[in-house]
């Protein structure tokens, strides 16, 4: 309890020290022209962003012009999750082709073809040097890449779930999965220690927090969930979003100050992390689901994507910058 | 005299004159005049042209040969997808360079074109032709193919006043006057039908004339009159309307030819519509508009063309024939079909029987017509369920509005109002009752059958008399329905008889008693019938058996899933409810404490779980992570052993000899140094292993402590004895190696240092930890210097003893040996690049070497071959000791 006592009072005064009010305001809005858009993803840095698209397609944008940067093409269906390396050089995505692919950001090429899923990839993530990709699949393992040596198969496969493993974190010794079997699973690597906690609800999206402290967990009840790390209790609860079908993700803005989540009802909520209220809704006009958010790593954006259009959220007008 | 000498000298100077004239003209004309054989034809390099005809005639390219000196090359053409080239190749590309000089084929000269003069007109100025009436629609073909030679005087006449191809001739206008002309002319010469808009478009900017295109609208500038088309005067020979004719496709051929059955000329024209654009194909060349039709030459002469009587002649048969009859409406150039279209006869569909069911079983004999069972006939209750129910079931509860959701309910709810939850409910309860019933009922059918069964018996014991027989299967029947459970695989659901059979047979073939089985074939069977089940049974069931074994690591454990379900479907249910309907919230019963403790929000102890994890080596390197198991191996590595040790691909002899310890301690004894506590290793590897397995919440590491720290005393004693116990010495590992694996010396030594810098490292760890233990001095004594294998660390000090010991202790020995050989392995790839350098002779080297090590290594194995076949037997024999 104590431990709970302390991040809350660090959360309090993290959240003193930002002051600025969170009002998203639609920047940018960018039809992707390549289907449905599974998912989008800034990269590291935040000046590009990747989209994975229904048609088989990942594209590398710079969402603040709208510019197309390049298309890779190469999966043999839809591709649901991609991220770009710490250095931007290389891109892992992954899809419902059940592979998961390697490209090299400037060629276009794709560098490896991970096989060994038996179905569909839901979601692919790079360790800290992106030297492994760890991807979790429809087939309940959750299977880590090498990316450096040419092993074609995967090197170790963490079996423990019993439903689909529909979200992957990792930081740098930890692998945070959600799974719809209603556990978040975290495979401590320095302890050799897994970690499961029973949330009883089908698991669509997890995130850390930035101190690693606090793991942020959206289940298909339309609830968010802020759970100790260390202890396991909750924390906080966070609900006004619909989210019963979809798998929506949710994540925390680069202050750790707002809990962004998208919903079923075609706007993104954004609650404050320690009162737990609902600050703002950023609406998307016409479209029903938002389902993917990603937000900037230095900046108060966010890129949502909703149908066939990715849109880009800033905290203030553009015209006062 | 004077004359004479005046004459004679006026002679010589004329003849003086004469000579230089004629030197002269000699000088001019070169000294010598070329003989026909200097005169030689050659090219700009000096090479000559043309040789005699037997020397080869024409001569090209490289002296008679092709292309240059070092032979022909083809030009270089490079093209890929990326980078693709658009090059069009032309036939100068396939040219000598003397070609397209001035005296070559093609030569690259500027000279002036043909066509290019006063007499001339470019194909842009030419002449509008006016699309006139005839068999061809558009411009009259000939007027393209022939152009006059010289132009008319008229033309010539016009010209010189100024006047220039297509224009017309006449006062100059300007561009408001032209086009009124141009609008009166459109009107006034129009007769017959229009043309399509796009062509008159095209023939409007045909009429106009240079220039005007570009000009403005002022007044002041003039431009010459359109051309008129010169007017022809053509009679009117025909009924038709005015410029009308028809085309008609036998107009060319004689009319004889489609009569005959012998078509010389294709149709004159064909309108293909391809792409969307009319093309049209075809002969060209008709008959003349001022010509009479030509007799038809080409068509077979027929008798039919002459006349055999005197006079015109007579009007046809054939046409009288054709009037008389009433059909008006047969249209010109049709012909009445003689044959009339087949008419096809209509059958009407079968008549289905009132007592018909689309079910279809087979029937073992005409005389045994069971009636159908009503369970058979409902199946599983498919067809209990109305629409409703069904889609409820397939969650389309939502898609429906709720009107139509609750109107056909079932009669007897008809009065409340059913939620779709309900309606769910109500569709599940119903499926259950119908298993249930088809389960009694076929257990009644089974029954029955048994009944039946034992009737038959009695019959067929009456025969055979075998009053033991009864009890026998009495017994047997009574073991089986004991331990029947309801198998979801049923083979044989049709005939519950072979069914029950073959549930029979699979619990006795899993007991051992498949003899007894043909106690329960009925009497009735023969015995090549019961032999044909049997086999058929047991390859059911070899079918059955490896389909679980396959499939289970693809789904999680049953009982699992159940509760899932049970607990997944109420959530299902109570997503379809409406909003608006006040319902009671109920917690699903989970029997999961965990669950129950995150439905009440508890969370904390109650809902976490923690375990052991190992993760892999590599992921604890790649993740920069100090690996928290660095004694155990991978966590795959029992996996990958099991799977070494049955994969036919890599299976080598290593791995039985790595199996064969793991299995009993005794054998590890003597002779293999390298691993010097084989006998301690039995017991505490095992103890080892099973704590992996049980391994919770950390336990392991504080227990795991103290079992590194050996007790080498009493395992040395162990050891002695069981020296003393094994008849025989094992050969040492090195043998094996030697025999079965193709390393090189090179390799082993370095592995041998390999393996000495792991143990100084284990060594200096463990140092820490065993600087308490006493030292163990016997073990020194044990080691002899003859051991075979790799090098133990440098014996200088104690310590260094007690943590090799201790090193041994905490791994067991297939792991450490199924480490060398991956360590081996990985020396090898690393070696590769360095092999390909090598040349032959370093290889004879390292023969020499290996063989040198050999005769240095065995002291059993001093003759340098060792028999296979003794060691198979050796290794056979500590199989069969193992054994025992």
């Amino acid at each position: 309890m104590s431990c709970l006592f302390l991040l809350l009072i660090n959360y309090l005064n993290l959240n003193s020290m930002a002051t600025k009010s969170y009002v998203g305001h639609l920047s940018k809005e960018i039809a992707c022209k390549q289907g449905a858009v599974r998912a989008v993803r800034f990269n590291v840095e935040g000046e590009y962003c990747l989209t994975c698209g229904s048609d088989k397609s990942v594209k590398l944008w710079n969402p603040y012009r709208g510019a197309l940067l390049k298309t890779y093409s190469g999966h043999g269906y839809e591709v649901l999750d991609a991220q770009s390396s710490c250095d931007s050089s290389h891109i892992v995505s992954c899809g419902m082709d059940k592979t998961i692919i390697l490209w090299d950001v400037s060629t276009g090429q794709s560098l490896r073809k991970y096989r060994g899923h038996l179905g569909t990839v839901n979601c692919v993530k790079f360790n800290e040097d992106s030297s492994v990709a760890i991807s979790g699949s429809v087939d309940t393992s959750v299977r880590c890449w090498d990316c450096r040596s040419k092993k074609p198969e995967a090197f170790q496969i963490m079996q423990e779930a019993k439903d689909s493993v529909s979200s992957v974190q990792v930081t740098d010794h930890e692998i945070l999965t959600g799974s719809l079997d209603g556990q978040i699973r975290r495979y401590d690597i320095r302890n050799g220690q897994l970690i499961a906690d029973e949330m009883a609800q089908p698991i669509t999206s997890v995130w850390f927090t930035r101190d690693g402290q606090g793991l942020l967990v959206s289940c298909l009840d339309s609830t968010l969930r802020l759970i100790d790390k260390d202890t396991g209790e909750l924390l906080q609860e966070y609900t006004g979003h619909i989210n019963t079908e979809y798998k929506i993700d949710c994540c925390l803005d680069h202050t750790d100050n707002h809990v962004i989540s998208g919903s079923e009802d075609g706007t993104v909520y954004i609650w404050s992390l320690v009162e737990g209220q609902l600050i703002a809704r950023l609406e998307h006009v016409g479209s029903k689901v938002v389902h993917s958010v990603s937000p900037h790593p230095s900046q108060a954006w966010i890129l949502t994507a909703a149908q066939n259009s990715i849109y880009l959220w800033k905290d203030a007008p553009e015209d006062e910058k | 005299m004077t004359h004479w000498h005046l004459s004679m000298q006026c002679f010589t100077y004329v003849i003086r004159l004469i000579c230089f004239i004629t030197q002269k003209l000699d000088d001019i004309a070169g000294k010598k005049p070329i003989r026909i054989e200097d005169q030689e034809v050659r090219d700009e390099n000096g090479r000559r042209r043309f040789h005699g005809a037997f020397t080869g005639g024409f001569s090209a390219g490289y002296y008679n040969t092709v292309d240059t000196k070092e032979g022909w090359r083809p030009a270089e053409f490079k093209s890929s997808r990326s980078d693709r080239q658009k090059k069009e190749q032309k036939p100068q590309d396939f040219m000598d360079e003397e070609d397209l000089g001035a005296f070559g084929i093609a030569p690259q000269v500027l000279r002036a074109k043909e066509d290019f003069g006063e007499g001339h007109v470019s194909r842009k100025r030419l002449r509008p032709v006016f699309a006139t009436a005839g068999a061809i629609p558009g411009l009259p073909a000939l007027h393209n193919l022939l152009h006059p030679v010289k132009e008319t005087i008229g033309i010539k006449l016009l010209r010189s006043m100024g006047w220039k191809p297509n224009q017309g001739v006449g006062e100059r206008l300007t561009k408001k006057e032209k086009k009124e002309r141009r609008k009166k002319y459109e009107e006034t010469r129009k007769y017959g039908c229009d043309l399509p808009s796009g062509l008159q478009q095209r023939e409007i900017r045909q009429q106009t004339s240079d220039g005007e295109e570009t000009g403005d609208e002022s007044d002041d500038q003039l431009y010459a009159p359109d051309d008129v088309p010169a007017f022809l005067v053509k009679p009117k020979s025909n009924l038709f309307g005015l410029g009308y004719t028809g085309l008609m496709p036998h107009h060319v051929t004689a009319s004889t030819a489609p009569k005959s059955g012998f078509v010389l000329f294709e149709p004159t024209l064909k309108l293909t519509d391809r792409k969307k654009k009319l093309q049209i194909a075809g002969q060209a060349f008709g008959v003349g508009a001022f010509e009479n039709e030509d007799e038809d030459i080409y068509s077979r002469d027929d008798m039919s063309q002459y006349d055999f009587e005197l006079g015109g002649a007579k009007p046809k048969k054939k046409n009288s024939n054709m009037l008389a009859l009433p059909c008006s409406d047969v249209l010109d150039g049709f012909v009445r079909g003689k044959q009339n279209e087949p008419v096809f006869k209509r059958y009407p569909p079968p008549v289905i029987p009132k007592d018909f069911v689309p079910i279809h079983r087979s029937l073992h004999s005409r005389f045994d017509v069971k009636p159908m069972t009503q369970a058979e006939l409902s199946g599983l209750g498919r067809h209990d369920l109305n629409a409703n129910q069904r889609a409820a079931i397939l969650n389309e509860v939502l898609s429906m509005p709720p009107e139509t959701a609750q109107a056909p309910a079932p009669p007897e709810t008809v009065s409340t109002p059913l939620t779709p939850a309900e309606v769910v409910a109500q569709a599940l309860i119903q499926i259950k009752k119908n298993i249930a019933a088809q389960q009694e009922k076929s257990g009644q059918i089974v029954q029955d059958e048994e009944q039946k069964v034992k009737l038959e018996k009695t019959t067929a014991v009456s025969l055979v008399i075998d009053p033991d027989r009864e009890a026998k299967v009495a017994k047997l029947k009574s073991f089986v329905e004991s331990s029947r459970t309801i198998s979801s695989f049923q083979p044989f659901a049709r005939d519950l008889d072979k069914q029950y059979r073959f549930e029979a047979f699979c619990i006795l073939s899993k007991s051992n008693r498949l003899a007894e089985f043909h106690l329960l074939q009925p009497g009735n069977m023969t015995a090549w019938e019961r032999e044909r089940e049997e086999v058929e049974f047991d390859r059911s069931l070899t079918l059955y058996r490896p389909l679980t074994a396959t499939m289970q690591n693809r789904f999680t454990s049953g009982g699992h899933v159940e509760e899932n379900i049970q607990g997944g479907l109420v959530a299902q249910i109570e997503s379809f409810l409406p909003q608006e309907t006040p319902q009671p919230k109920k917690i699903p019963v989970v029997k999961d404490p965990a669950k129950q403790a995150a439905l009440r929000k508890l969370f904390g102890q109650l809902t976490r779980k923690q375990s052991q994890w190992k993760p892999d080596r590599l992921l604890c390197i790649r993740f920069n992570v100090p690996n928290p198991f660095p004694s155990a191996g991978d966590a795959q590595d029992s996996a990958k052993f099991v799977a070494k040790g049955t994969s036919g691909s890599k299976f080598s002899i290593f791995d039985v000899l790595n199996a064969v310890p793991q299995a009993g301690p005794s054998f590890m004894s003597s002779g293999y140094e390298n691993v010097p506590s084989g006998p301690v290793q039995g017991p505490e590897i095992k103890v080892q292993e099973l704590e992996w397995d049980k391994a919770e919440r950390g336990e392991l590491q504080e227990k795991a402590e103290p079992d590194l720290v050996p007790e080498v005393g009493p395992s040395e004693e162990i050891k002695e004895e069981v020296t003393e116990e094994v008849p025989y010495e094992r050969p040492p590992m090195d043998v094996f190696r030697a025999i079965f694996a193709d390393t090189d010396s090179e390799e082993e030594e370095e592995e041998e240092e390999e393996n000495k810098e792991e143990e100084d490292k284990q060594v200096e760890e463990t140092k820490k930890n065993q600087t308490r233990e006493q030292p163990k001095p016997p073990i020194v004594e044990e080691m002899d210097d003859d051991a075979y294998g790799p090098r133990l660390p440098a014996s200088g000090s104690i310590g260094n003893k007690v943590a090799v010991v201790n090193l041994t202790a905490i791994q067991d020995a297939s792991n450490q040996v199924e480490w060398v050989e991956r360590d081996k392995a990985k020396k090898k790839k690393e070696h590769k690049k360095d092999k390909k350098k090598k040349d032959k002779k370093k290889k004879d080297k390292k023969n020499k070497k290996r063989k040198r090590l050999h005769s240095d290594v065995g002291s059993s194995s001093s003759d340098e071959e060792v028999d296979d076949m003794k060691i198979l037997k050796k290794i056979v024999a500590l199989k069969k000791l193992q054994k025992l």
